[in-house]
């Protein structure tokens, strides 16, 4: 399976583009910064890049495949709402999240807009799901799970493996309502349960990957991960984060990896679709970590040099 | 120490308004303990911070406040010869969840922060709390819903705007900064919605823009040391800039003229809001309280002003 499907990628710029250009009329005075900071998350003339990127969480994505898999064919215009809810769901989260780490460079006064992209993604399910149903009562659930682990995860100190599969793997929880809004539509709330599972694992399988690759910046940020703080419990007294994981610390990483991701593969109420998704992130996982190899291993021979000395 | 001016808040906010706020302020927290597992604790102290008391809707009751649960208390007696309580409790409930989300934003952006950066997950969860009290009342393709969408953007828009402005003349402060507030339109209109009277709104609107001139100003007046080492812009420090002399402090020229230059410009806007028909006798009262305490404000502080100015003339 191609990563991106042509006609998925088509809807994903007709989505966010449409977040993107809706600023101008709906918070005209402060459009100009507003789009300003949006084409920097994306690095290119394209905002959908952003969201595209193959390391990136399937946001849009699920919403697609799930329909794909209940319906065979989507709805073009019901998609394109999802990706234009789940852009504007991202851009709150991406100026909160900044705000909160600490390294916010414009966000702090773009914040007001933070209200504007909350707004706008939770409206777009009015247009889909009247207040009384079903769907109402699973935003709201969700919704608060996610401010709350949210805010958790920003006032930990220290973070063990049960913090990390209880609390941190709920942050992707958000990407639950558009998969769950397309499950509703279709009438198959059965399914449900089992999407929540699935993204809690993966949303688990994914944050853990990111601390692994990151963990020179997050080092450097003092961000508190579990990848570190595993790091710091595991490593010798004197010995450097850095020495830990070239000498294990990668190692343990990606069997941890490599267990969620067996995991979510028996996982097989989900379409082929979403597994050789699966298979595709699990193979990048592998070449990434392949790139790590020689670097890693000139690391290991020094720290064993010097514990020899 | 300030304390609580207990008596203008009464002479404001009736009895059964009281209750009606502290109920609805009760339920947002029950909410707060009920749905963050993890974090009510945090969130509850944060909330009670605020009124320094052991009643957190105590905070909404000063009589400086805007009067964002006054509004629909009004409207909906204006426009049915009663209250329906339960429909006003709901109305203070979403209108304390507006609050809590305007407070975490707002303390961020004026550089004054206490923990508001570790709560602002919390933004979300009160904006749409907010939110789930409409739910309740107007259908999702009620015509509510598109025009409580424009007030909101319009106000996310203002406030984020606003933090930008570096110079404000008094178009830039009646066009943008004032309208800071107009997010209190949306109970006010969710009660005008709910009972049909569309013919309300536009008066109603214009009212809350013009009152809200005033009420910023005169909040500009008497906060103008702190916005002033906050790095806060403000109408009246940016006139205050403009019109003292050059190697004049700003607080020289806030004694001599400033105050006196606000207090005539309040005067015109209250005159004017004070002509409105659409607001009902109480709302007509309550301006006259309104003004009342800010001119007592403003009394409390000519002793100091006129020494201020006396001392800059022998330095003159």
């Amino acid at each position: 399976m191609m990563l991106h499907p042509p006609e998925f990628l088509a809807l994903v710029k007709d989505g966010v583009g449409r977040a993107v250009e809706r600023v101008h009329d709906e918070i005209p005075l402060s459009a100009d910064p507003v789009k300003d900071w949006l084409m920097s998350l994306s690095g290119t003339q394209e905002p959908a890049d952003y969201f595209l990127h193959p390391a990136a969480f399937p946001l849009m994505l699920l919403p697609w495949l799930v329909e794909r898999q209940l319906n065979n064919k989507v709805d073009m215009e019901f998609q394109t709402d999802l990706v234009f809810s789940n852009a504007n769901l991202y851009y709150y989260i991406r100026l909160v999240d900044n705000v909160m780490d600490g390294h916010a460079t414009v966000e702090t006064k773009l914040l007001p807009s933070a209200g504007y992209f909350m707004n706008c993604f939770h409206a777009v399910y009015r247009d889909y799901f009247e207040f009384g149903h079903a769907f109402w009562d699973f935003f709201r659930v969700t919704w608060e799970d996610f401010c709350d682990v949210t805010m958790a995860d920003g006032l930990q100190t220290d973070m063990d493996e049960k913090t990390f599969m209880t609390l941190i793997g709920r942050k992707v929880g958000a990407a639950k309502l558009s998969v769950a809004a397309v499950c509703y539509r279709y009438n198959r709330p059965d399914l449900i349960p089992l999407w929540d599972q699935w993204t809690d694992l993966f949303g688990r399988w994914h944050l853990f990957q990111e601390d692994l690759f990151d963990w020179q910046q997050d080092l450097q940020l003092g961000a508190i991960t579990y990848f570190l703080c595993e790091a710091k419990r595991r490593k010798r007294p004197d010995e450097p984060e850095i020495s830990w994981i070239a000498r294990e610390g990668l190692d343990w990483g990606f069997e941890q990896l490599s267990g969620w991701m067996k995991e979510l593969q028996r996982m097989n109420f989900v379409s082929q679709e979403v597994s050789s998704y699966l298979e595709s992130r699990e193979k990048d996982l592998l070449e990434r970590r392949e790139k790590l190899g020689s670097a890693l291993e000139m690391i290991r021979q020094l720290s064993r040099r010097k514990s020899n000395e | 120490m300030n304390t609580f001016p207990e008596a203008a808040s009464r002479a404001i906010y009736e009895p059964t308004l009281r209750q009606t706020i502290i109920e609805g302020i009760g339920i947002t927290i029950q909410q707060v303990r009920q749905k963050l597992p993890y974090l009510a604790q945090e969130v509850e102290a944060w909330i009670n911070w605020h009124s320094r008391t052991s009643e957190p809707a105590e905070y909404f009751l000063h009589p400086a406040a805007f009067p964002l649960f006054l509004l629909p208390w009004w409207a909906e007696k204006q426009v049915t010869g009663s209250r329906d309580l339960k429909f006003q409790t709901d109305l203070a409930c979403a209108t304390g969840n507006f609050y809590y989300y305007t407070r975490i934003v707002d303390n961020l952006m004026d550089n004054h922060p206490t923990v508001e950066q570790r709560l602002l997950p919390m933004s979300g969860y009160f904006m749409f709390q907010f939110n789930l009290v409409y739910q309740n009342y107007f259908k999702q393709n009620h015509p509510f819903w598109d025009w409580c969408d424009t007030i909101w953007s319009e106000f996310c828009d203002i406030c984020a705007k606003d933090v930008r402005l570096t110079d404000i003349d008094e178009k830039t402060f009646t066009n943008i900064v004032s309208r800071k507030c107009c997010a209190g339109k949306i109970s006010l209109g969710a009660v005008l919605y709910r009972y049909d009277r569309l013919d309300l709104l536009e008066p109603w609107m214009k009212w809350v823009d013009l009152y809200s001139c005033w009420h910023v100003l005169q909040e500009d007046l008497f906060d103008w040391k702190k916005d002033l080492d906050l790095h806060t812009e403000t109408y009246i420090l940016s006139e205050a800039k403009r019109r003292k002399k050059d190697d004049d402090l700003i607080l020289v020229w806030l004694a001599d003229e400033g105050f006196d230059w606000a207090i005539t410009q309040l005067g015109v806007w209250m005159w004017d809001l004070k002509k409105m028909e659409v607001a009902p006798p109480e709302t007509q009262r309550f301006l006259d309280q309104r003004e009342t305490y800010m001119l007592g404000q403003r009394d409390r502080l000519d002793k100091g002003l006129q020494f201020i100015s006396r001392l800059a003339s022998l330095r003159g």
